[in-house]
């Protein structure tokens, strides 16, 4: 039982990643990839580990999101970009997403109140075992592991400062260009 | 907190610095400074732990070995930090913030060079190879240096992903990342073999987009020809140096030779390295991407030493020497290398053979010091890269891998020619006697450039100094 709702899933994973890769509209390419994110985050609920599941959609979902929101207010350019989407919006675009998103729904509402109580079990003693709690992740990233903390933070900044460095750099010559051409 | 930490640690503060520096004033003279005090404390405090016990934790391992391996990439960075104050006084940006990515992609390597974990071993990948786009597309007007940063950018992140599944594989096989438990066999082999070897092949690949090596080579020469000069000579020395030596230790750690599909895969991927390396340089006119194919074919041969690792037919002190080869070889052709961009960054302007016609009786120094060092690249006796040469062909003739000798030395004849042609160009008489006017020789360049000189010769006449202090490394 278990095994069907994984391979769905690993399905609609696959599927929703090849669409947002061939999809030619920005916005339909990150719906896809929001599905995508959605199913990984159901994978992880099947093998157990709940808070990896719960981060990939707060943090991949949902930082995505806001990316993609802050990207469309740069680009945003008045009426003539409106008229554009609302052209571009058809609920035919939308609707395989739409349906790899509820096959997704179905089997979460099937895990939690239509299995049958003995797959249950079985999840129960194959599955959540060794439940890794919030707590013990924490033990592990400042104890051991601490220095991967320090690491992922400095490799942060560094990305930081070349993305500033670089866009920085584009911004003043454009100044200049415009200049020049003044 | 363990002493083997304090020279990453000191580089790492040495960034922070810069960034608190920027937050005040900016002053490229102060980050130069500041950067140059962090990687000189961090070299004399590798060398003050050259003697100190070794120490295994769960992220890294410290021995002999790596702290020589970690002083090795400190002196690579500090020449070519030696450099940086005039080449980047001709960029016309911010300068401080490459000190930072220069000294952040440093941390990247020395982490890399110690890690004993999947975990810090990625991280400090990641780290660097961030550090490279920075570095790499430091020109963002520049539309080769944008098109370099970009392919970087893509290409560093597919590796990554590679990497990431091959360790996700061996972790469902061996239930650890640490790189020890890779020796261990488990009593119930989860995964048939291929799976295994698909990890592996894997990992490889990731890797060998780093070492461009001959499958994943294309990046390399628009790389190079497109990133800042710096920059490249810091791509072609400490990036190659520090995942090959991750490379060299999963290969050791996890007894990768008993299988024998990555035996053959291994001998593939080096010998068309050292054909395909060398005849794409044949007729390069470009001396950046000259380099760039070199690079390509010295990576060939030193995979060799991970072939030599045969431990079907071998004893211990056997395996101690191939371990001396290959540090001899990293140490021979790293210090080359960093002499050839040192004296590229003299002459930034000359970008083709040529450009360099002629050099020789304008700037004579400098000409003979390329020469010197071109000759060191193609192995002519009495220089270093001879007698790296020399022992890698030792070392293949008594495991008789006779594939890969023969290989390597038509390979090498071939790759002579191109040497040779940068060395006929520096001769040549010159056509236009005022062209090398801008290149102006001061002390630093001039010192540096006997330094140079004094390595690459020096200990190619006499290899036992450095032969011998290796053999106390490893023994």
């Amino acid at each position: 039982m278990l095994e069907t709702i994984f391979i769905m899933t690993a399905t609609i994973t696959l599927i929703s990643a090849l669409l947002a890769i061939t999809a030619h509209n920005v916005v339909h390419a990150l719906l896809y990839l929001v599905v995508t994110m959605l199913a990984i985050s159901l994978i992880f609920f099947i093998l157990g580990s709940s808070f990896a599941a719960a981060l990939q959609i707060i943090v991949y979902a949902g930082a995505i999101m806001v990316l993609f929101i802050f990207v469309t207010m740069m680009l945003h350019q008045g009426e003539k970009s409106l008229a554009q989407e609302r052209h571009l919006f058809h609920f035919s675009t939308s609707i395989t997403a739409f349906v790899l998103c509820s096959i997704l729904f179905c089997e979460l509402a099937f895990i939690l109140f239509l299995a049958p109580s003995e797959t249950l079990n079985d999840i129960s003693i194959a599955q959540l075992a060794p439940a890794i709690t919030v707590k013990q992740i924490g033990q592990q990233l400042y104890g051991p592991y601490s220095l991967l903390v320090v690491i992922s933070a400095l490799m942060l900044l560094s990305a930081l400062i070349t993305a500033i460095h670089i866009s920085k750099n584009a911004a003043s010559i454009e100044i200049k260009t415009e200049e020049s051409n003044l | 907190m363990n002493v083997h930490f304090y020279p990453s640690f000191i580089v790492m503060f040495g960034a922070l610095f810069i960034l608190i520096q920027l937050c005040f004033v900016r002053s490229q003279f102060l980050a130069y400074f500041i950067s140059g005090i962090s990687l000189l404390l961090a070299l004399l405090m590798q060398l003050f732990l050259q003697n100190q016990t070794s120490s295994t934790e769960t992220l890294f391992t410290f021995n002999a070995q790596t702290s020589f391996i970690s002083l090795l990439l400190l002196m690579i960075v500090g020449l070519i930090w030696a450099q940086l104050y005039n080449w980047l006084k001709t960029l016309n940006e911010h300068k401080e913030e490459y000190y930072l990515l220069f000294l952040l992609s440093t941390l990247g390597g020395l982490i890399m060079v110690a890690s004993n974990h999947f975990s810090s071993f990625f991280m400090g990948l990641e780290l660097m190879s961030l550090s490279f786009v920075g570095l790499i597309a430091y020109c963002g007007h520049d539309k080769k240096a944008q098109e370099a940063g970009i392919k970087y950018l893509i290409l560093s992140a597919i590796a990554s992903a590679f990497i990431l599944m091959g360790a996700a594989i061996l972790y469902l096989q061996f239930g650890s990342l640490s790189f020890t438990a890779l020796l261990h066999i488990t009593s119930t082999q989860l995964l048939p073999a291929w799976a295994i070897l698909c990890a592996i092949i894997f990992i490889f690949t990731g890797l060998f987009f780093k070492l461009s090596l001959v499958p994943c080579h294309l990046w390399v020469a628009d790389l190079f020809e497109g990133a800042p000069l710096v920059t490249s000579a810091m791509l072609a020395t400490l990036s190659k140096l520090s995942v090959f030596i991750v490379l060299w230790r999963l290969v050791t750690l996890g007894n990768w030779q008993q299988y024998q599909l990555i035996i053959d895969v291994l001998s593939i991927v080096a010998v068309s390295s050292m054909f395909i390396g060398n005849c794409l340089g044949l007729l390069q006119k470009n001396l950046l991407r000259l380099i760039a194919y070199s690079s390509i074919a010295h990576f060939g041969y030193l995979l060799i030493v991970l072939l030599l690792i045969n431990n079907h037919s071998m004893t211990f002190s056997i395996q101690n020497f191939n371990e001396q080869i290959m540090l001899f070889y990293l140490v021979a052709y790293l210090f080359t290398l960093v002499g050839v961009f040192s004296i590229f960054i003299q002459i930034p302007k000359i970008k083709t053979l040529d450009e360099l016609s002629g050099l020789f009786w304008q700037k004579p120094f400098i000409a003979i010091t390329l020469m010197l060092l071109m000759l060191s690249l193609a192995g002519i006796p009495l220089t270093l890269g001879f007698m790296a040469k020399f022992y890698l062909v030792m070392a293949a003739v008594s495991q008789q891998l006779w594939l890969v000798l023969a290989a390597l030395v038509i390979s090498s004849i071939i790759g002579m020619f191109y040497y040779l042609r940068v060395i006929m160009a520096l001769i040549k008489t010159p056509t236009d006697k005022a062209k090398f006017n801008h290149i102006n020789v001061d002390g630093n360049a001039l010192s540096l450039n006997i330094l140079i000189i004094f390595l690459v010769i020096g200990f190619g006449i006499f290899p036992s100094s450095l032969s011998q202090f290796i053999q106390q490394i490893t023994g």
